[in-house]
């Protein structure tokens, strides 16, 4: 069965004038170790994607992004429960 | 009018005459201070008036008044002082008030829902002259959480802050607005070349606040001076300056308890004191653990800032009675050391405000918030709402000094804090 993910609330908050301002980038918190990681523009979008998708599987996000990169940032999500898994 | 606390109250028909009248004795009410120093200057079409007191600049009163008169209050970014400026301009209708960089001077305002405008340090003041209020929930979770960053809002919707060094305007329609003077971005944006080791950056650092210590003494040389010390770096390094470069006795005050050990160690603190020749005090704060006194428990009703309150009252209170003007503390080092983050926090400020709420529920708060309470206090649009005020000086720093005023005021003690 598909890994399916969803954003992770506490992680991450997008704040529209700010993130345009930032060019798309922002900073997401890992909750075990207190952690603030930088995201660019690229994986700015993709969990971006994830929080308005809850529950979306590879196959789909793999149709908007490239698959190569996809699967490393991923992990990275997942790691640092940034996303989730169901 | 006569307050203990320095006091603007407006009258709406004042403000709306064709000309403020040149009178203000009872709309204005600026009482006498050991320091920072009162002053007050008429001009042909305005009045100056407050506290002011510079350190590495002394100017004059009409100096002040210029530049008022000219709008230029950008040139107080050269000016390190603590001040309180409260100026109106009869011609214009228009009030102004402005405060310094570090939050010593708080000023809470209100407009909302009656016939005065009002402001005044004291926010129990403000607040017992308004006869509706309403609670700001956003405001009161951003004290439940410890709020990290400034915005202009108080737990009660219809009392305002006024934002470090940003000037409040009045107009004749009873209409305020705020024009923050300090631009963050161009502060970040400054590139300072790196050391070359961290040697000659200790070196130079020392230098300096040996320098900002030197500075504060000179313009004080009446008032008795005492320092807070703990078994940090911070105050031992302030107490140790103020030996070097003071020639009278001072006494450092030093708060210890059982169950603050990890923080003040005073075995370590009387090694120091023997090594430099420094005089302590020692107050014992025992008893103020676990829980406050009554007494201590209304003072911190009345203030913004209730978490600071109740032990702050006992140290000042001895401090005070000691006969100790001026209170030289390390407030604000821990802050100076990360302010190489200051771009950082400037363009996610939101983001680290938000992760800042989920320590504090992790830290405990999670235990006793209801469901709803969690969905209230993480609410992302309230986050996103957000109207943050940067400053030079960081906001922890400001609040502190911020809740400190009330106590600062009544015990006639007024604090230094080298570090900001």
């Amino acid at each position: 069965m598909n890994k399916r993910y969803s954003a992770n609330p506490f992680s991450f908050i997008f704040v529209p004038d700010a993130d345009l301002r930032n060019n798309s980038t922002t900073i997401v918190f890992d909750v075990n170790s207190e952690e603030i990681l930088k995201l660019n523009p690229e994986g700015y979008k993709i969990l971006k994607y994830i929080d308005e998708n809850p529950q979306c599987d590879f196959d789909l996000l793999s149709r908007t992004f490239t698959k190569n990169k996809l699967s490393g940032f991923l992990g990275f999500l997942e790691k640092h429960k940034i996303v989730l898994l169901s | 009018m006569t307050n203990k606390y320095p006091f603007l109250e407006i009258n709406r028909q004042i403000l709306q005459r064709d000309r403020i009248p040149t009178d203000l004795s009872k709309s204005i009410n600026i009482p006498e201070r050991k320091f920072p120093e009162k002053f007050e200057i008429k001009g042909r079409n305005s009045l100056l008036t407050g506290y002011f007191s510079g350190f590495n600049k002394s100017p004059n009163k009409i100096t002040l008044l210029k530049i008022f008169e000219e709008s230029r209050w950008g040139e107080f970014k050269d000016i390190v002082a603590d001040f309180l400026f409260i100026f109106v301009n009869f011609d214009k209708n228009e009030v102004i008030v402005l405060t310094d960089q570090s939050g010593k001077f708080p000023v809470y305002f209100s407009i909302s829902g009656s016939d005065y405008f009002l402001a005044s340090p004291s926010f129990q003041e403000i607040k017992n002259r308004i006869e509706n209020t309403s609670l700001n929930i956003a405001a009161a979770l951003d004290i439940v959480a410890r709020q990290m960053f400034i915005t202009k809002d108080t737990v009660v919707n219809e009392i305002k802050k006024l934002p470090p060094f940003t000037v409040l305007k009045v107009n004749k329609q009873m209409r305020y607005s705020l024009h923050p003077l300090f631009n963050p971005w161009k502060s970040a944006s400054e590139r300072r070349e790196k050391y070359d080791s961290l040697e000659n950056f200790t070196g130079d650092f020392i230098k300096l606040m040996d320098q900002i210590v030197e500075e504060k003494i000179l313009k004080i040389d009446t008032l008795n001076i005492g320092s807070d010390i703990s078994s940090g770096f911070d105050s031992s390094l302030i107490s140790y300056l103020i030996g070097k470069n003071y020639a009278k006795p001072f006494v450092c005050f030093c708060g210890i308890s059982e169950v603050t050990k990890d923080d003040t160690d005073a075995d370590i603190v009387k090694l120091f004191a023997k090594k430099h020749g420094l005089d302590i005090k020692f107050i014992n704060e025992n008893n103020l653990y676990p829980f406050s006194s009554s007494e201590e428990l209304d003072i911190a009703k009345a203030s913004q800032n209730p978490l600071l309150s109740s032990l702050s009252l006992n140290f000042y209170r001895t401090i005070s009675k000691s006969g100790v003007n001026i209170e030289f503390t390390g407030d604000g080092g821990d802050e100076l050391y990360k302010s190489q983050r200051l771009e950082e926090s400037l363009l996610y400020s939101i983001q680290e405000d938000y992760f800042y709420r989920v320590k504090a529920l992790k830290s405990g708060l999670f235990n006793i918030l209801t469901s709803t309470g969690v969905e209230a206090f993480m609410d992302k649009q309230s986050f996103i709402e957000k109207d943050i005020f940067h400053s030079l000086v960081s906001p922890s720093a400001f609040m502190l000094n911020q809740g400190l005023f009330e106590l600062l005021w009544e015990t006639n003690v007024w604090s230094f804090q080298p570090f900001t």
